[in-house]
């Protein structure tokens, strides 16, 4: 747990980046690591030892909660800010959730569909994304880059074009730096909330084009300072933050050489290392050629120290090199944002593959508003949604086990939940026992309940265990309103 | 499964039904199986934010509880599993003169039982509750033996000590209906078969009218929607469980630090729906902002929902049916299943196996509406107090 700008209880996987935000560890003592101290005894807190182990509450469990727990994580209940803030509430035609390049065509095709009963009208659109500018994640990825690759280039400026079109469309209205956080079905409301103010929007018609997170994959020390998802780095890059001057990519959706590319452009590394589990093709050999990254096909990362160490394993053999490296950028598999979807019915079908996730495509309706869900998150290798629903299917999830689930899904070092820190192998041990369905599972273990909500750990927790018990795939859980930590004050005015 | 049996059927693998089978295992009652719907503990006794309190303002329930408390005292030990049982206080607010004279009349009936509760005054109230905004707080009610449990854990200890002492435990498979020969149930049909036994509990909470309905017993048991809402961890704050009786807000602070949120919402009413909503959100912020300006930061987690056994005078319905024997009741508890399940599960051994109708069970008899004789409990978390 950290304290960002002073407010305590973040998680900074939570987090999307601000421009300079101040990070503090909680309740950190300077003289003593307590990270470093508790991740040397987390090998004898196994999950649910509380229960097996101190038959009195008001002892043992009392040290460990109301003493171990806060001194190494909790934090107090930040004084409020007392920010007087209005409510505001939009009725709008459509409304389009995420601003990417999905969400952006989605608007464009909804701002041009009649609406009133004898179609007279075009009906009003509103935006709304987390972020400040439009674009999504490929904005935030590659628009300061010059583009390595002249289908890259294209892209973007592919893009750039649709971002254009959308800002001159008048009916299209946008609502920045802004976030929803559920849809609830008694006042058919979606409750989103940015700095200053707390909207509760409604409208006929939504498109769910949220996106989809990063999701570390299982190595030993996954969750160290030094491993960095590849978003992130590439956000830090674009705040000009000093980066180290050597990394080993680890590459998993397929954007690995791009990644690589951009760290030695604009990270102005010397040292790049790729990694993937698969072999490269010559258009990614060619990249990474020009620029000096050294390729290292069909091999895993198979330890990473907090000196700098990096081992990788070839998959062929059974020994390791080591190598030094300032960081580990993880371009990891993605996790999609179905919550939203799933909380408006949305019929959803979730192919993750080693390398992909999709949304392909769903549609429902509830009460008043008829939902739907645009866009795929990786189309081909870079990154680029697709525009329109093409087909429908129940909720299906379609989960492929990665080679890093197989070779850690034992290792007690390597973290699935990293809200909980629930270990691959508290996680294995629990299956093992019997807690093998979710709900169980997530009660027992603690993965899926921290503040992410699932959003880090999801895929790994439905991997593991379709790894261990195929019969048990499928839905994951019920997601609950609200779909970030929400402040209670704003919501509480009147 | 046609040719099943079984000594002794427990319908419901909530936690009431569990610790029903775990206590009769243990004493030796033969062959037991359990049976629930879905899996076990998935309704109400996995939703509720485990509050345990002796606070309750008619005799038999107040009886009830104290016995149910020394038996959670003891609980862990007897499991071999941490139910996480906290004594750390339950405090009742008063806000209105009628308030504070109900709960000074509380008390005393407490104490007349033998509950050592005590009426806290402002100065103490503000001393234990720091960020409580005392504008109007008359007085409050405080019972330090009361506390929480952490409803999984308890789930877990007693669905593992149950398995144990051999009790069968079959999930997904509804019970649909009792049948009965000459006024005795014999066999109860199942979605998987029809099991024969000659003793069934009904601990189904809100479907126990729907099974009871199919020997012609209607019980008088509504199912009630509930929200809650859980807010991230924090250092500890809040000491006791915390309830004002003018709005209905209760919070908790569990033992890992998240708070348990939960308040009256007009919105509640006859429903098994499950899903949560804006208003309640919109209320229960409120409410904390004003009765502690200070934890307008608590981030919420998550909302979720579930459902009362509600029965019209807020008491559960206990013991054999007169109509139909071997048909035993287990449900209506309007709340309050989970703090009495330790003793149910006791209770319901020493009636099973001795025949005898222990004396803490003898008020709650289903014929108690018919006989004009309710128990009424108003002090019901969600429900209007006057």
């Amino acid at each position: 747990m950290m304290r960002v700008d002073g407010v305590p209880n973040v998680r900074v996987c939570t987090l999307v980046g601000n421009k300079k935000p101040r990070l503090e560890i909680q309740n950190h003592i300077r003289l003593l690591d307590t990270f470093r101290l508790t991740q040397k005894f987390s090998g004898l807190l196994k999950p649910g030892f509380q229960y097996t182990h101190f038959n009195d509450s008001r002892g043992m469990s009392n040290l460990f909660y109301g003493f171990l727990k806060r001194f190494t994580g909790l934090g107090r209940v930040a004084t409020t800010s007392k920010l007087k803030r209005s409510t505001e509430r939009l009725e709008v035609d459509n409304l389009v959730i995420g601003g990417g390049v999905s969400g952006m065509n989605a608007a464009l095709k909804a701002s041009n569909t009649k609406v009133s009963p004898n179609g007279s009208r075009q009906g009003s659109v509103l935006l709304v994304d987390t972020y400040g500018a439009l674009g999504g994640d490929i904005v935030q990825r590659w628009q300061t880059t010059m583009g390595y690759s002249e289908l890259l280039r294209t892209k973007i400026e592919e893009v750039q074009a649709v971002i254009s079109k959308v800002i001159a469309n008048e009916r299209i209205k946008c609502l920045m730096n802004t976030r929803v956080v559920g849809y609830y079905k008694d006042e058919n409301t979606f409750l989103a909330i940015s700095e200053r103010s707390t909207f509760e929007i409604r409208a006929k018609n939504v498109f769910v084009a949220s996106g989809g997170h990063e999701v570390l994959p299982l190595f030993p020390n996954n969750d160290s300072p030094r491993v960095m998802l590849s978003l992130g780095a590439q956000i830090l890059m674009n705040q000009r933050a000093r980066l180290p001057q050597s990394a080993v990519v680890l590459d998993l959706n397929g954007l690995g050489p791009l990644v690589a590319a951009d760290l030695v452009e604009r990270g102005k590394m010397s040292s790049v290392k790729l990694t993937r589990t698969e072999g490269f093709s010559t258009e990614e050999i060619d990249l990474c050629n020009q620029r000096s990254i050294e390729i290292l096909p069909k091999s895993i990362v198979s330890n990473v120290k907090n000196s700098g160490s990096v081992y990788i394993k070839s998959l062929k053999e059974e020994d390791q090199k080591k190598y030094d490296a300032g960081l580990v950028v993880v371009c990891g598999r993605y996790q999609p944002n179905f919550e939203l979807a799933l909380q408006l019915g949305i019929n959803l079908r979730l192919v993750t593959g080693t390398a992909e996730v999709r949304i392909l495509q769903g549609a429902a309706g509830v009460n008043a508003v008829s939902a739907t869900a645009v866009g795929s998150l990786v189309n081909g290798s870079y990154g680029l949604g697709s525009s329109s629903p093409e087909e429908s299917g129940q909720i299906i999830f379609d989960i492929t086990t990665d080679e890093y689930m197989r070779h850690f899904a034992k290792s007690s070092d390597s973290y699935v939940c990293l809200c909980e820190d629930v270990t691959a192998k508290d996680m294995y041990d629990s299956i093992e026992m019997g807690y093998d369905y979710v709900e169980s599972l997530k009660r027992y273990t603690g993965c899926l309940t921290g503040p992410c909500q699932g959003k880090q750990c999801a895929l790994n927790t439905a991997s593991m265990l379709n790894m261990m018990n195929p019969k048990t795939s499928g839905l994951l859980t019920t997601p609950r309103q609200p779909l970030y930590p929400l402040p209670l004050w704003s919501v509480a005015s009147e | 499964m046609s040719t099943r049996s079984a000594d002794l059927l427990i319908v419901g693998g909530g936690v009431v039904g569990l610790s029903v089978a775990y206590n009769c295992a243990k004493r030796g009652l033969g062959k037991i199986t359990l049976l629930d719907r879905g899996r076990i503990g998935r309704g109400a006794s996995s939703r509720n934010l485990g509050g345990v309190r002796e606070q309750f303002s008619n005799e038999p329930m107040i009886r009830l509880m104290k016995y149910s408390i020394d038996v959670w005292e003891g609980l862990s030990k007897e499991l071999r599993w941490n139910v996480l049982f906290d004594q750390k206080g339950y405090l009742m607010l008063a806000r209105t003169e009628s308030q504070a004279e109900q709960v000074k009349q509380n008390v005393r009936l407490q104490n007349s039982i033998g509950v050592n509760s005590v009426v806290l005054e402002r100065d103490d109230v503000a001393e234990m509750l720091p960020q409580l905004k005392m504008d109007g707080v008359k007085c409050a009610s405080f019972n330090k033996r009361d506390g929480a449990v952490h409803h999984d854990a308890v789930l877990w200890g007693l669905e593992r000590a149950a398995r144990r002492h051999g009790v069968e435990i079959i999930e997904n498979v509804e019970a649909t209906k009792l049948c009965t020969t000459s006024g005795r149930i014999n066999a109860v049909e199942t979605t998987a078969g029809t099991i024969s036994t000659q003793k069934v509990i009904n601990a189904t909470g809100v479907f126990s009218r729907d099974l009871a309905l199919t020997v012609g017993i209607d019980l008088p048991i509504r199912s009630f929607r509930r929200e809650a809402l859980v807010t991230e961890a924090y250092k500890h704050f809040l000491k006791p469980v915390f309830w004002d009786l003018t709005l209905g807000l209760l919070l908790s602070q569990t033992l890992r630090g998240e708070v348990l949120c939960d308040t009256r919402d007009p919105g509640n009413e006859e429903s098994r729906d499950t899903g949560v909503s804006l208003s309640f959100l919109k209320k229960l912020a409120r409410e904390v902002c004003e009765l502690f300006p200070a934890l307008g930061e608590l981030h919420v987690l998550r909302q979720w929902s579930g459902t009362y056994d509600v029965t019209p005078d807020g008491s559960p319905i206990l013991g054999e049916s007169d109509e139909v024997s071997g048909l035993y009741f287990a449900s209506g508890f309007t709340g309050h299943g989970l703090m009495v399940a330790p003793a149910l599960g006791r209770l319901y051994a020493d009636y099973l196996i001795s025949g005898k109708k222990p004396k803490l069970l003898e008020p709650f008899r289903l014929s108690r509406f018919a006989e004009g004789k309710p128990i009424v409990e108003p002090l019901v978390a969600g429900r209007k107090i006057a």
